[in-house]
């Protein structure tokens, strides 16, 4: 929105944005989705070319990089969190957890995922007219599309430490070499420790499925749910009117 | 620069009792646990139900401080043996 400096007597030039239907973040994304959400509940028709190609996929880049980057956090929690339930981590000061702690261990490892999430869940709320689908539907496909290659390369990663990187023999060889640096009892503590919790990288890769398949079941069904209530609402007050 | 060295105002003993009983009080047992929870909490209040998404970041990293710093500082401690 401008004011000309021609036009001093207070009309206001309402100008376009920049670049519509271009959404740069997750805020963004849903900022314009609840844009077009007003307009097409108010009854008023966007046409579908409206939402260009370009728009298309800057809502998919936007969800991909989310369901990536969120679930490369969450991928890192993992070992970190079964390594506390296994007892090869400290939590809150302690190797012996509490019920209480392995739980919260478990519930940081997924929080991220389920908070991010359920922020798009909340978009079901906005899925009615033909352009608010096409942007939430892009939202999605790139968020599952991020978060399946976030689970591909995190379970080879995985395995690739089991297997490689935390081989007995390779290990023990890597870790002769800084003896110059650590002392040799602290580096055959630290290669018994590394050989006890290298089997927790197998468990965080299939743990890693789980939270993938929260990341992608967890908007849908929100999305789902939103829009059966969104549209239940429609249909009350078009009774009413 | 005496001024902001700590040890100008209180003994090394009072100092040492200091950091001792933060690492008790935030970082280790039933005081940990409850801020590491609330933190969590607030974390999923701000981020995802306020859409304050910096906020609820923020609180979700100190979340993850307060439970595994405790751990960390004793690990530092065992390595320094």
């Amino acid at each position: 929105m401008s004011l000309s400096k021609d036009n001093q007597r207070g009309d206001v030039f309402l100008g376009a944005q920049a670049t519509p239907g271009k959404p740069k973040g997750l805020l963004d994304a849903i900022s314009e989705i609840q844009q077009y959400y007003v307009v097409e509940r108010s009854g008023s028709t966007i046409p579908v070319d409206f939402f260009t190609l370009a728009g298309k996929l800057a809502f998919f880049e936007v969800g991909f990089k989310g369901g990536f980057i969120c679930g490369l956090v969450s991928a890192f929690l993992t070992p970190v969190a079964i390594g506390v339930i296994e007892k090869y981590l400290p939590i809150f000061g302690s190797y012996d957890p509490t019920l209480y702690d392995k739980f919260f261990a478990f519930l940081i490892a997924v929080s991220f995922t389920v908070g991010y999430a359920f922020f798009f869940a909340s978009l079901g709320k906005y899925y009615i007219g033909e352009i608010s689908k096409a942007a939430i539907k892009n939202l999605i496909a790139g968020l599952v599309s991020g978060a399946i290659l976030k689970f591909v390369i995190a379970f080879i990663a995985f395995h690739f430490i089991y297997f490689i990187v935390l081989e007995p023999d390779r290990l023990g060889a890597w870790m002769l070499k800084l003896t110059w640096l650590i002392r040799i009892e602290n580096l055959d503590r630290l290669y018994q420790w590394l050989g006890e919790f290298r089997p927790v990288f197998l468990t965080s890769a299939y743990f890693v499925a789980f939270t993938t398949f929260l990341m992608v079941a967890i908007p849908i069904t929100g999305i789902y749910m939103g829009a059966r209530k969104s549209s239940k609402v429609m249909n009350h007050e078009n009774e009413w009117k | 620069m005496d001024t902001i060295n700590p040890l100008a105002h209180v003994s090394q003993e009072g100092y040492s009792n200091l950091w001792a009983w933060l690492y008790a009080t935030f970082l280790n047992g039933i005081w940990a646990r409850i801020f590491a929870a609330a933190f969590l909490a607030m974390a999923f209040w701000l981020g995802v139900y306020r859409r304050r998404t910096a906020m609820g970041i923020v609180l979700f990293m100190m979340s993850i401080v307060v439970t595994y710093m405790g751990g960390m500082v004793g690990v530092m401690f065992w390595w320094a043996k």
